[in-house]
């Protein structure tokens, strides 16, 4: 098609995507003005305090410096994402492609445990996490986290092994590698997207989690995620000016730009270049 | 059984714990150096047979022997093939020297000098040096073939297993990839086994082949004789272009001759080239080969009445394409200057001793022939 030829009426279309964008597109330019502002509305970077020392606020809370609560957020996504791959890898590998009793279970089994709601089962949580003795612990934050979303990784991470053409791990085969060469050589680098796709996504739903780690870790702001939540008192009223809650959040979102900026090409390739399939 | 390089004794195979069977009873022997072609429509079973060749399928029942070396049970890597897939089956990630390399790599004990020696070596026979860096991604089809090549036969195996190779090339670089595996195959003395549903391809490239339909093997003869003689209906379908034609007609014996009548003319055939063991009633269908068909003036001896549809050009010939009864077609094989008419009646000769006699019940070809040279087993 040619460039002139547009759509008739697609200004509509743009219209109608502009105007709906804009609902996100406004918090996160209020987010960044307010970021920067007093309440009065003058340039000021004092809401920042919070990157280098204590800050005594409204009703008595003093904000701590955040970078711990920064360190313990990165530890705890990074935990969450490679337990993630590494566990849905081999399984998502094994159910695409060998052949067991109780395959088909399994795999409807995926689907359905894929649709729970994680707070439906968070009293099952609590009894589990305390009769095993890691209540408290990040450890347990981490299995509950990862062992919720698994289903749904190892479905969708079959999905890439399902395209992968048999024709290559036959090739290996009569090339005289072995079942785990061709795993490990080939293979991987065939599903690469997806890896990628469950890497980026574990972090980002990490370090985003706030109920789990508000639920089963007894100290506050130990994460950015419960950082900016003790911003907030008992009856959800902000104790700290909204500029210093702004700065905080737009500290919070940077890394998952940063992400996406640099796995986007990543996440978007697909190759399968090396054959033809019909 | 000296030179035999394989033999395949009464295998079946099934996908489905015996229920049905791809492959029934399928026994097939190739001498060494030969180049067999598996032929036959999708889904006939072809391709199953090549698998449990190379290990990858295991037969059901039956015995696969290499030389006198039962191989049932041996993995694919340790039956010394190489195999090219219908899709090349290339390593995406790898680059092209890294993906001719990788069964060298699986080897135990071989240097860095050895395998670079190799894989330049095997690089330079089947014309790809130049490419060595790029990844597969980057190559067209025909010089991902020609890599998927490469990796096969890098390892020097005895055997070369291709399913349907050239299925994904233009008609043009078939022809050339063809010639250059048939000679490839003969420099370096290899037994090759050809999985194809092309039978000009079949023809064209192997020594021997064995046509296949519903997992049986119809037919197992060199190319000359399956298109002279072919065994059954299925086969005389199946092989030359443009295919044989198929007239019904009822046989009586007239003293030392049969008469067939056919709906657009009555043909003599000599009694004694028809097998009469053969025949299970008096309704046979007689197959004669376009070419065997000739243009005459006049209602002569051995003549058919058709009527002419249209006229196709292939350049040295025109094939007419011509109609008796209702809808039942005709192709004869004539010169350029046929002179001849559209949608006029045409009588054509059939040229005698050429004509197949196919029972119509069995569909088995009831034709007796001076020298029959049968070869190898039929499933």
């Amino acid at each position: 098609m040619k460039h002139e030829d547009k759509i008739k009426g697609a200004w509509k279309i743009f219209l109608f995507t502009e105007v709906a964008s804009l609902v996100v597109v406004i918090p996160y330019g209020w987010m960044m003005v307010k970021a920067f502002t007093t309440p009065e509305g003058a340039f000021t970077l004092s809401n920042w305090s919070f990157l280098y020392q204590e800050t005594p606020f409204f009703r008595g809370l003093v904000l701590p410096v955040i970078w711990p609560s920064v360190i313990t957020s990165l530890i705890f996504a990074s935990t969450t994402a490679l337990l993630q791959i590494g566990v849905t890898i081999p399984t998502a590998y094994t159910i695409s492609r060998m052949q067991f009793r109780g395959r088909v279970q399994l795999t409807k089994l995926m689907i359905i445990l894929d649709a729970f709601p994680t707070v439906a089962l968070l009293i099952g949580f609590f009894h589990v996490l305390n009769t095993i003795g890691l209540m408290n612990t990040y450890a347990g934050v981490v299995f509950v986290k990862v062992g919720m979303s698994l289903p749904g990784s190892i479905w969708l991470m079959k999905g890439f092994f399902d395209q992968v053409p048999w024709d290559i791990e036959w090739a290996a085969m009569v090339d005289g590698a072995s079942r785990f060469t061709t795993f490990r050589k080939i293979i991987i680098a065939a599903v690469k997207p997806g890896s990628a796709v469950i890497l980026v996504n574990s972090f980002l739903s990490g370090w985003a989690e706030y109920m789990l780690i508000n639920l089963f870790i007894y100290s506050n702001g130990s994460t950015v995620s419960t950082f900016i939540g003790l911003m907030l008192d008992a009856e959800g009223k902000t104790a700290v000016p909204y500029g210093v809650m702004a700065a905080a959040s737009l500290l919070y979102v940077l890394p998952v730009i940063l992400l996406f900026i640099v796995s986007q090409k990543t996440l978007l390739k697909v190759s399968q270049g090396g054959s033809k399939q019909l | 059984m000296s030179d035999m390089m394989i033999r395949m004794q009464n295998i079946s195979k099934s996908y489905d714990g015996e229920k049905t069977f791809v492959i029934r009873n399928l026994n097939l022997e190739i001498e060494r150096g030969e180049f067999v072609a598996l032929l036959g429509p999708s889904g006939c079973g072809k391709s199953t047979t090549l698998m449990m060749l190379c290990g990858l399928y295991r037969p059901t029942s039956g015995r696969i022997y290499f030389g006198d070396r039962l191989v049932n049970d041996v993995a694919p890597k340790n039956r010394n093939i190489g195999m090219v897939f219908q899709s090349y089956a290339l390593y995406p990630n790898l680059s092209v020297y890294e993906n001719i390399a990788f069964p060298l790599r699986q080897v135990k004990g071989v240097d860095k000098k050895t395998i670079d020696r190799k894989v330049r070596e095997v690089a330079e026979i089947v014309k790809i040096e130049a490419f060595l860096e790029r990844m597969p991604a980057q190559l067209s089809g025909g010089q991902q073939q020609r890599v998927a090549m490469s990796r096969a036969l890098v390892k020097k195996p005895e055997i070369l297993m291709l399913d349907e190779p050239m299925s994904n090339l233009d008609a043009r670089l078939k022809l050339e990839i063809r010639d250059e595996i048939k000679k490839l195959q003969g420099e370096l003395g290899l037994t090759a086994i050809i999985v194809t549903h092309d039978q000009e391809e079949a023809m064209a490239i192997s020594g021997k082949i064995a046509v296949m339909e519903k997992g049986v093997i119809q037919q197992y003869a060199k190319p000359d004789e399956l298109y002279e003689h072919p065994k059954n209906l299925f086969v005389a379908s199946f092989i030359g272009t443009p295919p044989m034609n198929f007239i019904d007609g009822i046989l009586e014996r007239q003293g030392e001759e049969y008469v067939c009548r056919t709906p657009c003319g009555t043909l003599r055939i000599p009694a004694q080239s028809i097998l009469e063991q053969g025949l299970k009633g008096s309704k046979v269908v007689l197959g004669i080969r376009p070419h065997n068909l000739h243009l005459v003036g006049g209602d002569t001896e051995n003549c058919l009445g058709l009527r002419l549809d249209y006229v196709e050009h292939l350049g040295k010939d025109l094939l007419l394409k011509c109609h008796y009864g209702e809808e039942e077609g005709v192709r004869v094989l004539s010169g350029l200057s046929a002179g001849v008419h559209l949608r006029e009646a045409v009588t054509v000769q059939v040229d005698s001793g050429s004509i197949n006699v196919f029972d119509k019940e069995s569909g088995e070809n009831v034709t007796r022939f001076e020298e029959v040279t049968s070869h190898g087993t039929e499933g």
